[in-house]
């Protein structure tokens, strides 16, 4: 939800912020159903689980389960935490399949050592960085998460958390803890050049440092294009900055209606004759 | 709360002996012919400090108070 305005974790605590009207919203957006579902795919990508059987995984900051439902959709099981009671009983309503735990994580993560088979969060991670409460002394907090987490993640198991940081110091301050309290790992950035579609990834290894994954939008494809001039015969470029559609263009016809079927509107069959030039006439 | 999660849960709280805080022990005013299989109402009391976190709707509420953490 951060991006647009002014940032969420700067109006008050999660459990303020999210409360029965604020959850209820956001489940039902379907911009933020597809965004979380999308980063929740990615997240689970970047955890490298193996193939063949189903893991227990946690979902730090779970809210009404838009992440879990992912998890459970590829097989695996999960136990989701969140400070909001208001999002956990959408969650409830939601009939998700993994299992609840009302907590904050920045008091640890309560579970006996050596439990799961991965960890992921989406966009939660941040709201640990604001001191909500006189007591609160992030980065005491941020340790309490990291090394309690560490304990309870498998050995080679790695834990994956998508954030929104604020500035470079946030996100250096929650790397240097995550460091701290023993996880090899490091940022993972998908589409660094563009302001909407960039996402940060923090992957974390328990035990053994494999080799970090490379974020999306990083390839030579891109690279080339900063360097030299690219002809081609189009006048036109497919995809602005943003890293939407060109407005009208046939892409964007094409995802305009995939968007309306998802929320279940009534939409034609694409066809060849979707989004063609039409006969210039009067 | 399923049975998965009760067997991983322990106790959060500061201070606690390594390995402490574990097994929950499960409270519910439970009748004895209805087996609980899923707990949605009642206790976990952690063995060490006799602290109770209740479950509502089947969601265990962990949240510390600020001495505890």
């Amino acid at each position: 939800m951060a991006g647009s305005g002014r940032r969420p974790e700067h109006r008050g605590p999660p459990e303020l912020f999210y409360d029965e009207a604020e959850a209820r919203k956001y489940t039902q957006n379907s911009r933020v159903v597809e965004i979380q579902s999308q980063m929740s795919e990615r997240a689970v990508e970047l955890l490298g689980l193996p193939q063949d059987r189903p893991c227990l995984l946690l979902d730090v900051g779970c809210g009404s389960g838009l992440s879990g439902d992912y998890i459970s959709e590829e097989g695996h099981y999960w136990i989701g935490m969140d400070i909001s009671p208001a999002m956990l009983d959408v969650a409830v309503e939601r009939e998700v399949e993994g299992d609840l735990l009302l907590a904050d994580v920045g008091d640890g993560i309560p579970f006996r050592p050596g439990m799961f088979d991965g960890c992921i969060s989406i966009s939660a991670v941040q709201w640990l960085c604001n001191a909500d409460k006189k007591s609160h002394s992030p980065p005491k907090r941020l340790y309490r998460f990291f090394s309690t987490l560490y304990t309870a993640l498998a050995r080679g198991s790695r834990a994956v958390l998508q954030l929104y940081p604020e500035n470079s110091e946030q996100l250096e301050l929650i790397t240097a803890q995550a460091m701290r309290a023993g996880f090899t790992g490091g940022m993972v950035v998908d589409y660094p050049n563009s302001t909407k579609a960039k996402k940060f990834f923090l992957c974390l290894f328990v035990g053994a440092s494999g080799t970090l994954p490379k974020g999306l939008g990083t390839e030579c494809a891109d690279g080339e294009e900063m360097h030299q001039a690219k002809f081609t015969n189009e006048r036109t470029r497919f995809r602005n900055a943003k890293g939407k559609s060109v407005k009208k263009s046939r892409d964007w016809i094409l995802e305009k209606k995939e968007r309306r079927r998802r929320q279940g509107k009534e939409v034609r069959a694409d066809t060849k004759y979707t989004g063609r030039k039409r006969r210039p006439h009067f | 709360m399923k049975l998965l999660t009760h067997n991983l849960l322990c106790s959060n709280v500061r201070g606690l002996r390594p390995g402490g805080g574990f097994p929950l022990r499960i409270q519910v005013r439970a009748c004895p012919s209805v087996p609980a299989v899923e707990v949605l109402e009642g206790f976990l009391q952690c063995p060490d400090s006799g602290r109770q976190f209740p479950i509502s709707r089947g969601i265990p509420n962990m949240l510390l108070s600020e001495e505890e953490a």
